[in-house]
This record gives structure tokens, sequence and C-alpha cells, in this order.
């Protein structure tokens, strides 16, 4: 009986192909699919083998230990059932997605030596531009690599280290790499941390040295275009003693009428008194299957603040998990998610308190539209031995309709009598007049309604840099507008 | 007959990560039920009658008759399909009912007169004495525009707190207790349990309101260390009402484990549950708490809220409060507030030159003693009161 | 001969790091009322709760010595039991936890001994009558669903059944109407009858001290006590106000 209540919601392309391109009309910004030729292209087969593993570890010269890494990982994959809570994932098929994609060119780190197909499809999403203007470097990985990479001279001369993974595993840091890769995620976590340590590819290393505060935020953006492929990317930053940065990872993908998968993973290692922020603006088109895991782990006094806008994805499973092992440290998490039609995003946080007097503060709001179903997930956990601590959840859920569903899933656990958690949460709708009170000065019921949905989201908003704030207000305006 | 088995009870409606252990709680039997009569009726009112005897088949063709039906479960992922297996639901679930088929249990089933306004409650006394195994199972019918109030009291006869915790006696108490509001009905259902630390005890409650109906449960968990409560309430009607104010307090060693669901059907449907738990020592509890909105149930509004203190280095305490919506024409809230007695609280109560300890103990009854005091019964309100206060002597 | 109850030297304080008070110096005999006054966000609420030990506000430097004895770092239920006692600008909500119930487990706490109830019962009804309160009042859960002046008459209650040496009123007037200041006014009257008691009464305006007799008046503006005076100062403060202290 269970398992026939947890039957897929398709994606219904092949039945529902007109509705899907109308759909894409919004969308064009990020649902262009870009102009490629084949034979530009390396990929594997789809699915996965050993021997596919062997092939991907070859032609990304691992060294020997990651190819063994990748081996035993895709054993657990085969072991670990998919999870029989969420949303569910059986119109993900691994035997058809394809795991690894690269463009038969090496990465650049000037953006004129980009291949022209693959700059026209970052120049649409404003990548270049928003570097010159606002960031300290940028990584942009299309498919499964890295294709350009640039760093600003004095942050390097910071002794900041910003590179690709590949680079990274051979590299000067390569040490360090290897002691941090997966064992802040391990491979054992889920089915998914598993399928990642087996085909992972592309993503970013980031070392900020002791002391040194990078002023304006680094930028990563992959970008996800081979048909029915998967995304693997890992992204590994650690931010030493004293050190303070601004990491923005930005996601999107054309849509296509087979599934996609995205199953990055994200480590984050906060060290004695410093302090990481990590933003992201997620706008995967909506066949994909983002089952990404993010976590970060922070040491005596360190600071990790979270900020995430989740729109896009056909179903998402996203709930980045902060460790605050040592006393005295702090976790933040601000999050909004848009759900629209066909879309099953299940977002949220997870706080794990440890050290003594740490506190964690959860912020999120949740909106759906147009058959769309959000779900707030959490947990918090307050150990024993995390005497002292203090812990806050609050979220809201904004339904725009009756034909969406919004779940709020929030658990607390605690295991010692010397700390405090408070915990709000409340659903409701656009109140009228709120609406009519705008009508009243004039502006139409549509805006009315896109302003509220807006001022709603405005927690996450305001913890962006004002590029992305724009970014996002138009996504929601976007999302208000379609269907 | 010793019956063993092992049931899975309190199922969250909507499931989380299976290492949090919140999906469902293990109930494991192991038990000679006896069927010896504990059940003592103090006062049964003029205007409220008993049927004895009902077997399992029977109860349920009755609700079939009375268009008990919770509406077929639409189909969400991940969620728990327990309206497909309950006509009637309940907080504890599917495998409560099957535990009294299988042991064959009779339901009472009680009856109050349409109209019928019964100002003096029935009183149900469940006096338990060692090695005690005991399944009830009872049906309360209020009919259309009655009102009436019903005490189920559970206890080991009156006894100190040494006697009550020393450990000696032991036994089982399990009750299945569903309530049906015909339009207009006024049910105030109040149960409270001061067992032995020795026993088991589970409540399953079921509700299920039509129009413009009230139904009101006080409750208080104060005995035996391994407790179950659950409760499934089916707001089906136009404007009905639902209240629950639940306190708890877990002693050293005591196991609570709680399912509560106020499921909204109807339209302009009005819910309200307030939860109060003090947990001592070692005491271990799990809280689950939804607001569950269904499609059509407009202007409907529910609000919850859970208030515990913590008083001991190895407690554990585990809350999930859900709220579930598919109907956007509503109001929703729950809030939680865990841990010590807040700062304001405390330098309030310490400016009276009242120090930490006291302020704690003043708290824990203050918020006993709102819940009791709603309950007609001076009797119970004063074994409330002695077994807090020897609590904390 | 030192009848000097209280003594504050050097006295600075802050919330969340930022500073509040800033070297308060002030002494407050036996017998004597003091007033202290000033704008809003001045410091005066935070200057009581100092005195009362609130851990939100944290000691930078100086003493307070009550008794000749020093009370920094003491705990806010020992300072009461020392005497002392904060009526609350908004007094906390408790249910279940009866106005009587409170005030004799707040006296058994002072005494460490049990309450003789029927005197107790006595004391509270005669003083219940002196504040106009209903008698009602007293089995009602403690300020639960109360009016802001009856959550005030509450406060004087217990500042009268508790019987303090030395009293800080909050703005124990504001928010109240004409009746209800006078009914509140009464109350602190009769404390101030018996000679050994002190007062310390903090407000923004100046309605309550009408009937009461001041003997020290003195002006707080951002942290800092800018002028001391008699009782005539409170006249001066009600024709010009603040402005020419800030």
């Amino acid at each position: 009986m269970a398992e026939e209540m947890r039957k897929d919601t398709p994606i219904d392309i092949e039945r529902d192909t007109d509705a899907i391109l109308l759909d894409d009309v919004n969308r064009d910004l990020y649902d262009f699919k870009d102009e490629e030729r084949e034979e530009d292209f390396y990929k594997v087969d789809e699915g996965l083998t050993p021997d596919i593993i062997r092939e991907i570890s070859k032609e990304k010269h691992d060294p020997d230990w990651m190819l063994e890494f990748r081996l035993k990982s895709l054993e657990l994959y085969n072991k670990i059932e998919v999870p029989d809570w969420g949303p569910p994932i059986d119109g993900l098929n691994m035997d058809r997605i394809v795991t690894y994609v690269r463009h038969k060119s090496d990465m650049k780190s000037t953006w004129e030596e980009v291949p022209e197909d693959i700059k026209n499809a970052f120049e649409k999403l404003g990548i270049p531009q928003a570097e010159r203007e606002a960031l300290a470097g940028v990584g942009a990985q299309y498919d499964s690599e890295l294709v350009y990479h640039n760093v600003r001279e004095d942050v390097k001369a910071d002794g900041v280290i910003y590179t690709d993974m590949e680079s990274a595993l051979t590299g000067e840091y390569a040490d360090m790499v290897r002691e941090h890769f997966m064992k802040l995620v391990p491979p054992t976590d889920h089915k998914f941390a598993a399928l990642h340590g087996a085909v992972w590819s592309g993503g970013s290393f980031v070392y900020v040295p002791k002391g040194v505060k990078v002023d304006i935020p680094l930028q990563s953006y992959f970008r996800l275009n081979a048909r029915g492929a998967g995304q693997f990317e890992h992204t590994l930053i650690i931010v030493d003693e004293g050190a303070d940065l601004h990491f923005i990872e930005g996601c999107s993908a054309p849509k296509y009428n087979v599934a996609n998968l995205h199953a990055g993973c994200v480590e984050l290692y906060v060290a004695k008194n410093a302090r990481l922020r990590y933003s992201t603006i997620e706008n995967w088109s909506k066949n994909m299957y983002n089952l990404n895991t993010k976590r970060a782990i922070c040491e005596e006094g360190g600071i990790i603040e979270w900020v995430s806008g989740s729109f896009g994805s056909h179903e998402s499973y996203l709930y980045p998990t902060s460790v605050l092992k040592g006393d005295n440290s702090h976790a933040e998490f601000t999050g909004v998610t848009f759900a629209g039609k066909g879309q099953n995003l299940d977002t949220g946080a997870k706080m794990i308190h440890i050290g003594k007097n740490t506190s964690s503060f959860i912020d999120t709001k949740s909106i759906c539209k147009g058959g769309g179903i959000s779900t707030y997930r959490s947990s918090v956990v307050i150990t024993k031995s995390a005497e002292g601590s203090k812990a806050s959840v609050n979220c809201g859920s904004l339904m725009l309709d009756s034909i969406s569903r919004s779940d709020t899933v929030p658990a607390i656990e605690m295991r010692t009598d010397k700390a405090d958690v408070g915990h709000e949460a409340k659903i409701g709708r656009i109140s009228d007049e709120a609406v009519f009170y705008l009508m009243s000065r004039g502006i139409s019921e549509a805006e009315a309604r896109a302003m509220i949905v807006s001022g709603f989201a405005n927690p996450v908003s305001k913890e962006l840099p004002l590029e992305y704030a724009a970014e996002m207000n138009n996504l929601i305006k976007l999302e208000m507008e379609g269907g | 007959m010793v019956m063993k088995e092992s049931l899975k009870v309190n199922n969250l409606p909507v499931l989380t990560w299976n290492k949090l252990k919140l999906n469902h709680a293990p109930l494991d039997i192991d038990h000679e039920f006896t069927g010896k009569e504990v059940l003592k009726v103090d006062t049964m009112p003029e205007g409220v009658s008993v049927e004895e005897g009902i077997g399992s088949k029977e109860l349920l063709k009755r609700f079939d008759e009375l268009g008990i039906k919770n509406p077929k479960e639409q189909f969400v992922a991940g969620k728990y399909p327990m309206y497909n297996k309950q006509s009637f639901a309940t907080g504890m679930g599917a495998d409560i009912d099957k535990l009294m088929e299988e042991t064959n249990t009779k339901a009472s089933v009680y009856t109050v007169d349409a109209g019928k306004s019964v100002k003096e409650p029935t009183f149900l006394r469940y006096e338990y004495a060692d090695g005690d195994n005991v399944l009830d199972n009872t049906f309360i019918h209020a009919k259309a525009g009655s009102e009436s109030t019903f005490i189920m009291y559970y206890t080991c006869g009156t006894k100190s707190l040494e006697e009550r915790w020393d450990g000696k006696a032991s036994g089982f108490s399990g009750n299945l207790t569903r309530v049906y509001l015909e339009k207009n009905a006024k049910v105030h259902l109040i149960k409270v349990q001061m067992l032995d630390k020795g026993f088991l005890f589970f409540d399953d409650i079921g509700g299920y309101s039509e129009a413009d109906s009230s139904f009101e449960v006080t409750k208080l968990e104060l005995g035996a260390t391994n407790v179950y409560d659950g409760l499934n309430e089916a707001q089906m009607g136009y404007k009905s009402d639902f209240k629950v104010n639940y306190g708890y307090i877990g002693l050293p060693d005591s196991i609570c484990d709680i399912n509560y669901n106020d499921v909204f059907w109807g339209k302009k449907a009005n819910g309200v549950m307030r939860f109060s738990e003090a947990l001592m020592g070692n005491a271990k509890k799990t809280f689950r708490g939804t607001v569950d909105f269904r499609a059509g149930c407009e202007k409907a509004s529910g609000d919850e809220e859970e208030n515990v203190l913590l008083f001991g280095e190895d407690i554990v305490n585990k809350t999930i409060p859900l709220i579930l919506g598919e109907e956007e024409d509503v109001e929703g809230r729950h809030a939680a507030t865990i841990g010590r007695l807040s700062d304001d609280m405390l330098f309030y109560m310490q400016t009276r030159g009242i120090d930490k300890k006291k302020a704690e103990e003043l708290m824990v009854r203050a918020s006993m003693a709102s819940i009791s005091a709603a309950i007609p019964s001076e009797e119970i309100k004063k074994d409330i009161k002695d077994y807090i206060c020897q609590i904390f002597k | 001969m030192s009848n000097i109850l209280l003594s504050i030297k050097g006295l600075s304080a802050s919330v969340d790091g930022e500073k509040i008070l800033d070297n308060i110096n002030l002494d407050i005999r036996k017998g004597e009322t003091h007033v202290l006054m000033g704008p809003n966000g001045a410091g005066k609420s935070t200057l009581g709760n100092v005195l009362m030990g609130n851990p939100v506000y944290k000691v930078e430097s100086g003493s307070i010595l009550f008794n000749g004895e020093e009370i920094v770092g003491e705990s806010t239920d020992k300072r009461a039991n020392r005497g002392m006692f904060l009526s609350f600008q908004n007094p906390l909500e408790v249910p279940g936890l009866g106005l009587d119930s409170f005030i004799r487990n707040a006296k058994r706490q002072q005494t460490g001994k049990p309450v003789k109830i029927f005197q107790f019962k006595k004391e509270l009804e005669e003083t219940m009558k002196l504040l106009n309160m209903d008698h009602s009042y007293a089995d009602r859960d403690l300020n639960v669903g109360f009016s802001g002046g009856e959550k005030k008459k509450a406060e004087i209650l217990q500042l009268l059944m508790l019987n303090p040496t030395f009293a800080i009123l909050d703005e124990t007037d504001s928010g109240l109407d004409v009746d209800a200041v006078k009914t509140v006014s009464k109350g602190v009257e009769e404390f101030q009858k018996n000679g050994d008691k002190a007062l310390l009464i903090i407000t923004h305006s100046t309605r309550i001290l009408e009937s009461l007799k001041v003997d020290h008046t003195h002006i707080l503006v951002s942290g800092h006590i800018v002028k001391s005076g008699d009782g005539s100062l409170v006249d001066e403060i009600n024709e010009h106000g603040f402005e020419s202290y800030m």
C-alpha cells in the first residue's frame, strides 16, 4: 500500500509538450538551449557501472586514491536504499543519466578564450558582467567541468586560493584537499552522497589563509546544458582562523524533456573565529532532480551564514547542515523557496549543536503556487555537551492558491536541560486587505500580489548582494506571472 | 492467552528522516489480557445511557450507519496513508483497532440523548491493581444538540508518591476512546492518569465533529513510566470547535510518546491545542503535533502550542510540530518553547525573593493547575495537587 | 552614625556591549524618598534593573552597597530577601498561579517559615481594600487578564505584603487613569509611613508625585545624573521639561 502511495508525479513531458513550451516562454532567460555541436563534446555512456567510473577517473587524470574512492562509493550507492520520505524520485532513471559530459577544450582564465558557444550561454546569464562589477573571482562550470576561472590579483596576493577541484587534487594543496574531501559528507551518508563520491566532477576549491578577510564575494556559476545529463560538482571551502569570506553560487540549466540530475556536494570548513557566508540562488530548469548535499562545520567562535533561494528544479532535496562543533560557534540559515507548477521542493536546514554556548537561527519562507508543493523540513539537535546553547526556528508559508500544497516538518531534539529552543511557524495567504490597500494607491492586482510576495521573501533578498537580490525579485516576478 | 506482537503506532502524518526516530513509535505487546473489570461507573447522569459488549465488527457497522467516514486520502508523496486503514481515525492508528479485534475486546457505547444538556459529568473510574492487564474500548456518541462531560480517571487507588513510585506494582492499561459529535453537540472529555510507576498506559483517542459542535479534551498524564498518547480529530463540519489542554509531568525513568493531529475539513473550523510538559531526571518524551488543513476548509484556523520545561541532565526531548496545508484560505500557527524558565520570568520571580528552584516548582504547579481547573471534580483536583506537592517535596 | 540604606558608587552598566549607565553616584538614607526623572531612553529603568540584579545588564564597574554590604554579583532573589523590591513596568503573567498563592510563596521564601494562613488572608484582604482591589483578584491567576491599572495595583499589593525596606517603583503611574493614580499613591504613602523605609521612584511624568513627600530629585540624561536637587526640582521639570539638560 505504502509503495503505491509513493508514485512520482511525472514531469509529463511526453504528454504535455505544448504546455511546457508555453511555460518556457517565460523562462527564456534561463531555459534557452545553447547552440552546440555534438562533436565538440566528450561524454560517457548512460548509466552507472565500474567501467564507466574507471573511464571518468581516467579521463580526469585522478590520483589513484581517488579512483579507489570512486569505486567504493559506487558499491555504497548500489547498497543504500532511496529515501522513503520526501518527494518520490522514481521518475529518475539512473540508467539513463549521463554522468560525465565535457567540452573538448581546456579551462580558460581569460574570458576571450572560452569557446563561443559556451561564452554565449554565460553572457546571456550575465556572468562575466557580474564579475567585472562586483566579484573577487569567478568560476564557471559547464556540464561536468569548469570552463573558466579567474581571480582578482589583489585577492590572489593575499594568498587566497580559488581553483577548480581537479587542479587542487594534484596541486600545492593536494594534501589539504585529500584530508578534507568528503570527510564532512561521507559517501555513507545517503544514496546520493555515495553517487556523488562515485561520479563527482568539477567544482571549486577555496582556501582563505589565517586572518585574511576577502571583502568582496567569490562566485561560482554552474550550468548544466547537456540533455539527460547529471552534474556532480564538488565545492570544498576552507576558511582558516580569523578569516572571512562570502561565496556565491548560482545554478541554471535549460529544459529538456528527459530528467536531468544534480547531485553536488558542498563541504565548508570554518576554523576558529572565522566567518563564511554561503549564498545560493538556484534556478535549475524544471526537469531537474536537485539532490544536493551541503554541510559546514564550525570550530570555536566560527560563524557560518547560509543564504539560500530555491526557485528551479522539478524536485529538490536540500537541507544545508551546520555542525557547531566549537564552543561559541554560530550558524544562521535564511532561505526562501518558491514552488510553482510541476515542482516539489523539499528544502530546509539542519543544525547540530555540539559545543558549549553555541547558537543557531533559522528563518525561512516558503511559497507555493499553481499546484507546486513546498515542504519546509528541518532538524535542530542539541546534544548533551551543548550546554548554554540557544536555537530558534521561524518559518512562514504563503499559499497562493488551493491547488498547491505547503507542509512544515520541523524536528527538534534536545539532550540537555541547559539550553533553550524556540520555534514558531505560520501558514497563511496574501491578505485581501493588503491587496486592496495597494490597489487603492493605483497598483494593479497582479503587481500588488507580486509586491506582497517579494515583501514576504524580503528577509532573504536583503541578505543578498544588490545584483542577486534584484535577480531573486525578478525570479519571483517571473513565477508570479507564469502559469 | 498471551498476546505477543510489535505494533507500529503514533505514525507521523508526513514522514521525515528515519534517523530522528520520529516517524512512528514501536509498541511491544507481550501480555495476557485478563479481561478483568477495572471500570467502576461512579456516576451516570440522566440523559446518558450505555450499551455493553459491542464487538469490533458491530462497532464498525455503526460508524458506517452514522456516516462516519474519513474522506479518502488524496495522493500525497511521502505521506503515511493512515486514513485508508481506519474509517474513524485515531491518533495511534490502525494497529490499535487490530489489537482490540484480536483480543476480542468488546466496546461500550455511551449515548447522550439529543438536545439534552447533561450538567453532571459521567464519571468512569478505572482502578488498577498489581498485575492487571486490561484493554478498554469506548465509543461516545453525542447526539445533536446534546451537552455532556465525561471523566475517565485511571488510578491504582490513593497512594503516596513513594508507594506509587516504588516499582512494586505493574500492569498494562490500554484504552481506545472515540467520540462522535453530531451537529451542535458539545462534549468535554477529561482524562487523568495517575497509575503506578510499573504500568504501561496507552490512550488512543479519535474525534469526529459535525457542524457547530464543540469538543474539548482535558488531559493530564501524571503516572506510569511508559505512556503512549494519540489523538486524531476530524473537524468535518462547518464551524466545529476543538480544544485540547494537555499536561504531562515526566518523572525520572519515564518515557512518553505523543501524537496529536487536528485535521480540518469543514469551513470555518477552529482548533486550539495547548501542551504543557515538564521533564525531570532522565525522562524521555517525543511529541508529534499536527495541524492539517485539507482542501476546502476555507477560513479554518488552527493553533498549536507546546511549552516544555526541562529539569534533568539526562532528559531527551523530541518535538516535531507539523503544519500541513492543502487549502490557501486558512490561518495556521504553531509554536514551541523548550528549555529553561525564561529569563524574564525568572527575574520577576526573583525580585519577589523567590529562588530559581522554587520558581521552577511554581511554574510547573501553575501550568498543571491551569489545566486541572477545568475538571469538575474536587476529588481529582485535590489528588493532582497533592501529587505535585509530593513531587517537589 | 550611618543611616545610609543604599549607596551607589561609580556605577556603570551595559547591555549587549552598549553602555547605558555611566558613573552613577547616589546615596539613599532610611526614610527618604528619591525621584529619578529623565527623558525616554535615559537609562532610568536600567538603573532599577541593575540595582535588582537583572542578568540582562552587565555591571562594568562600581559598587552597590545595601546596608553597607556589597550586592553586585548577588542573585536577584537574595537581594529581594535582603529587603529590596522592584515594581515592574510590565508585570509578567503566570496562568495557573493564583495571586494569593504567589505572595504566600514569596513570603515563605522571605522568612523561611510557613505562613500562617488565617493571618495572611486577613492582611491580604485589608491591603486589597486599601487599594480598592476587588477581593476576587486574590484567587485569579497572577496578572492574567488584568488591566494595566489592575496590574499596577497588584504590584503595589505585593510591595505592601512583602514589606521590603527599600522599594524601586518603575513607571508605576504610566498608563493609569486619575483614580488609579490616586489609589496607587495611597498605597505608596502607606509604605512611606514607616520611617525606616526608603523609596526610589522612577517616572517620566509627575502625576504620582503630587500627593507624595519627595526628599530628593535626580535627573538622568544619557546614562548620567546631570542634576540633583530637592523636591522642588520636580516642579521645575513640570514647568520647563528636560530640554535644558539635554
